[in-house]
């Protein structure tokens, strides 16, 4: 069966989730001295205390939104979620310490209303911009760029042959490094919903592109990625 | 314990590479947001209600013209001449008609502050687990998880839900076995519940104004999932959304039966079942090897009781036979309750 190789394991007493996708957030905010809900319970009463949400997760955001667009709608799609979270953080259920899935449910919904609207200005964008490639490409050499840069349509096209709903969930795992639970509560749905979402992806993913196929002992060291 | 990166994440992640903000990116969603910050301090304080009471007085000003209000009357009393002539007119009533005139007549279950709504969802998703995990020769096992998943929604869009693993199913004996000696049946053990509370999220309602007039709805829909760019059938995109606008909590009893009747007008195929007073929507999609039929489920009150998608044939896939459910969520009726205990 060709696949969903990334079943989570899970320690369900425990409420955590340990993947080989497993986000490394940028700080642990829980072990720090306020939790996200309590700096949000706060930003209730003084608006500017809703600064350190921003301080936690704006690297973490940021990398997500210019995986989706790329650096240059990256900058105003992050200040966007902030604001629209700041806007929205009243109704921020405070028993939830961390805040990190929400942040990406909001990041997620303005980067597909980003897509929709370039969609809607060009019809050649149709099936296209679903991801962008990074920027800094000056790391890698000649070769490695002309890979990365002819790989890109190819996998855009793939992507954008998914539905909307798959499209999201893979995205949200693969570029947003959310675990399958994180995932689940960003999109509001059960966790079952995930998984058959993912699996179906990935495996059309892997029908459009034969060369995802590949195992992980076959591909190159990318996955350390954090 | 850690499972390997899929292969697909692997690639996607080295493509789209690790993007960190500049020192200018980063002023720049910080300066929105300090913007953000004042301007709420602003509007919080006192002199928004002048300005909201100023522009009240003014709207009243202009809506005292005579002639306004005759040509108001005259197109009340045109709308409800034609409306007679349309219900004196006999029209052919389909199954789906049928409920969607049900469907406007019920009224949304009204939420007070603290009370809940409550549905269940009894949910079989195909997932699998990797060669590495079972330890055994069997390659990749697939399998079906069940859960019960139960959700009590509150008045502010908040959600407390629970979720029971039950026993996994299997499509031979030798995976159930390999399954059962490497101990993968206790992660998580059948029994387990795991309970989450949710932030409220904008959904689906909140995508774009929704029209309420069935053939407007319908186009709305159209439009929506071209700019998704979608790669199902057009009809099969369409039925996925009218499945997401019917299970969106707040939709109101209009909007969900403008939801059927557009479905009505759609070439899908419905069945009515004899005797049980459920109707079905169907649609297949998809290219020969990964055909899937997606099949929504109605009962007589026109709530929507079950959502299917089913692999009608799974060529690429060996050992997993044709008609495997994809995904099969069977819902309650909602109910409002006092309390986020199970009823």
């Amino acid at each position: 069966v060709a696949s969903d190789r990334a079943r989570t394991t899970l320690h369900r007493g425990t409420g955590h989730t340990a993947t080989a996708y497993n986000a490394v957030p940028s700080c642990d905010p829980v072990a720090g001295d306020r939790t996200d809900a309590e700096i949000i319970a706060a930003s209730l009463i003084d608006g500017e205390e809703f600064s350190a949400v921003f301080e936690r997760y704006h690297q973490d955001i940021f990398r997500y939104v210019a995986r989706r667009l790329g650096r240059q709608a990256a900058d105003d799609v992050t200040a966007d979620v902030f604001v629209a979270a700041f806007g929205r953080r009243d109704r921020y259920d405070l028993d939830v310490p961390r805040c990190r899935p929400w942040l990406y449910g909001i990041a997620s919904n303005l980067v597909r209303d980003h897509l929709r609207r370039a969609k809607r200005r060009s019809r050649a964008y149709l099936h296209a911009a679903v991801l962008e490639p990074h920027a800094d490409l000056t790391d890698l050499d000649t070769e490695e760029r002309a890979a990365v840069a002819a790989a890109i349509p190819r996998i855009n096209q793939a992507l954008g042959r998914l539905s909307v709903a798959d499209r999201e969930t893979l995205l949200l795992v693969s570029l947003g490094e959310l675990t399958y639970e994180e995932a689940a509560i960003a999109l509001g749905l059960p966790i079952g919903t995930v998984r058959s979402r993912l699996w179906r992806a990935r495996r059309r993913m892997q029908e459009l592109l034969p060369d995802l196929r590949q195992t992980t002992d076959d591909v190159d060291s990318s996955e350390d990625q954090p | 314990v850690n499972a390997p990166a899929h292969p697909v994440d692997v690639k996607l992640r080295a493509v789209a590479g690790n993007p960190l903000p500049s020192a200018i990116d980063r002023s720049v969603a910080a300066r929105a947001l300090a913007t953000a910050i004042a301007s709420s301090a602003a509007v919080d304080g006192p002199v928004g209600a002048p300005v909201r009471e100023a522009s009240h007085r003014v709207a009243w000003a202009r809506r005292g013209s005579f002639a306004r209000v005759a040509f108001a009357l005259g197109a009340v009393v045109l709308i409800a001449v034609v409306a007679v002539i349309g219900l004196l007119r006999p029209q052919p009533v389909t199954a789906l008609g049928e409920l969607a005139a049900i469907a406007e007549r019920t009224a949304s279950p009204v939420v007070a502050s603290g009370e809940f709504l409550y549905e269940t969802v009894q949910q079989t998703a195909f997932t699998s687990l990797p060669a590495e995990a079972t330890g055994s020769d069997l390659g990749e096992v697939a399998y079906h998880e069940h859960t019960m998943v139960e959700t009590w929604t509150a008045s502010d869009g908040a959600v407390r839900r629970t979720i029971t693993y039950e026993t996994p199913s299997f499509f031979d004996t030798a995976a159930t076995a390999a399954f059962e000696a490497g101990r993968l049946d206790a992660v998580p053990a059948p029994g387990t519940v795991v309970t989450e509370d949710l932030a409220p999220m904008p959904g689906i309602l909140e995508e774009r104004p929704w029209p309420e007039a069935p053939d407007d709805l319908l186009e709305v829909m159209r439009v929506f999932i071209t700019n998704e760019g979608q790669d199902l059938s057009e009809e099969g995109a369409v039925l996925e959304l009218a499945a997401d606008l019917l299970r969106a909590p707040g939709a109101s009893p209009e909007l969900r039966g403008a939801v059927i009747a557009a479905l009505d007008r759609m070439d899908v195929e419905v069945v009515e079942r004899d005797g049980s007073q459920v109707v079905t929507v169907s649609v297949d999609y998809g290219a020969p090897g990964d055909r899937q039929r997606l099949t929504l489920e109605f009962d007589a009150g026109a709530n929507m009781i079950r959502e299917t998608l089913v692999a009608v044939d799974f060529a690429a896939i060996a050992g997993v036979p044709e008609g495997t459910i994809i995904e099969d969520s069977v819902y309650s009726v909602p109910m409002v309750v006092d309390s986020v205990e199970r009823p």
